[in-house]
């Protein structure tokens, strides 16, 4: 008289579930992918001014401080108040840790001094230029410590950037 | 907890019992990872996904990319917001613009793009390939300058 209920519908052991595994699958499959996607597409940026094409009517005020970067296909020039303080070789492997050096101790004589000018050449690849303005902004681990006095507090403050503001030279002319 | 269902029957009086594993607990915490990860993708600016025709240089800076407009020039073209503005042939461009005071078609674009953006600052990130000489660059910085755009933001591969 009753019907024996039916195995389509039910599993062997007399319940029907949700069949849950292919979900399952899905979200372990998904998430590693998105957790390697989100640490290996990480974009940073550097922060990089171009001045502005129009002429000022005031005078810039004079300042005793004037450092810029030749980036050359073969050379590195720093140049601080139009005197060479390092040229290096860029073939060279240790080139850039040189620059680096080099950029500490300018740092250390004008700790409150910010600005650095970077003029590449014509032919200069942007991955050099990059190269240059990481070695010119960032404070490395193996540096040492460097103290600047806050100008709005008057307290004495550790250095977390060497020359952060980077004006690109070079783009009108 | 697990499900049991014993059933009597027969003389022997059969146990049959059936642990299921409860897996409800560890979905939830997989949708919620997921809803999470997506999320974070959403966050992070649609336009500054690394595309195959250009690969970025490396960078040791933190400093994230802000949600500004992004122009991307790799070895096809000029992008702005995916768009080919000018096309480039074997990663050079078609037209020879380096001795123009600024790219038109760019300039046209930015200003468009400057005039609807009610939060400009005058930031742009440039998206480019690493291998892009700089007297490919020096016009399209220039133009980004006459159009109002004095903060570029090199984008880079994060180092670590």
């Amino acid at each position: 008289m009753f019907r024996k209920p039916g195995r389509k519908h039910s599993g062997s052991d007399g319940h029907g579930g949700l069949m849950i595994t292919p979900l399952l699958d899905m979200l372990v499959a998904l998430i590693p992918i998105l957790i390697l996607g989100v640490v290996l597409t990480r974009i940073n940026v550097v922060d990089v001014s171009v001045s502005k094409p129009v002429q000022s009517i005031s005078k810039p005020k004079p300042s005793n401080f004037d450092l810029l970067l030749k980036v050359g296909t073969k050379e590195i020039d720093l140049v601080l108040n139009g005197k060479t303080r390092l040229k290096v070789a860029k073939e060279s492997t240790d080139s850039l840790d040189k620059l680096h050096s080099e950029i500490v101790s300018i740092k250390r004589e004008f700790p409150q001094e910010f600005e650095i000018k970077v003029e590449p050449e014509s032919q200069t690849a942007l991955d050099n230029i990059m190269e240059v303005i990481d070695a010119a902004r960032e404070v490395k681990n193996g540096d040492p410590e460097m103290i600047r006095k806050d100008e709005a507090t008057g307290k004495d403050v550790k250095i977390k950037f060497l020359f952060p503001r980077v004006i690109l030279r070079g783009v009108y002319s | 907890m697990g499900l049991v269902h014993k059933s009597f029957g027969g003389r022997d009086r059969k146990q049959h019992i059936h642990a299921d594993l409860n897996l409800t607990p560890m979905i939830d915490t997989l949708i919620v990872l997921l809803i999470f990860l997506v999320k974070s993708y959403s966050v992070t600016p649609s336009y500054l996904t690394p595309t195959q025709s250009i690969e970025l240089s490396r960078t040791v800076s933190k400093e994230g990319a802000p949600d500004k407009p992004a122009l991307i020039i790799g070895r096809d073209g000029i992008l702005l917001d995916g768009k080919i503005i000018i096309g480039f042939k074997d990663g050079v461009p078609e037209r020879d613009f380096s001795r123009d005071p600024f790219i038109q078609e760019l300039k046209d674009r930015l200003d468009q793009k400057k005039g609807t953006d009610p939060e400009f600052t005058g930031t742009l990130i440039l998206q480019a390939d690493k291998s892009i000489p700089f007297h490919v660059l020096r016009p399209i910085l220039r133009t980004a300058g006459v159009s109002g755009y004095y903060d570029i933001k090199f984008a880079g591969q994060g180092a670590e």
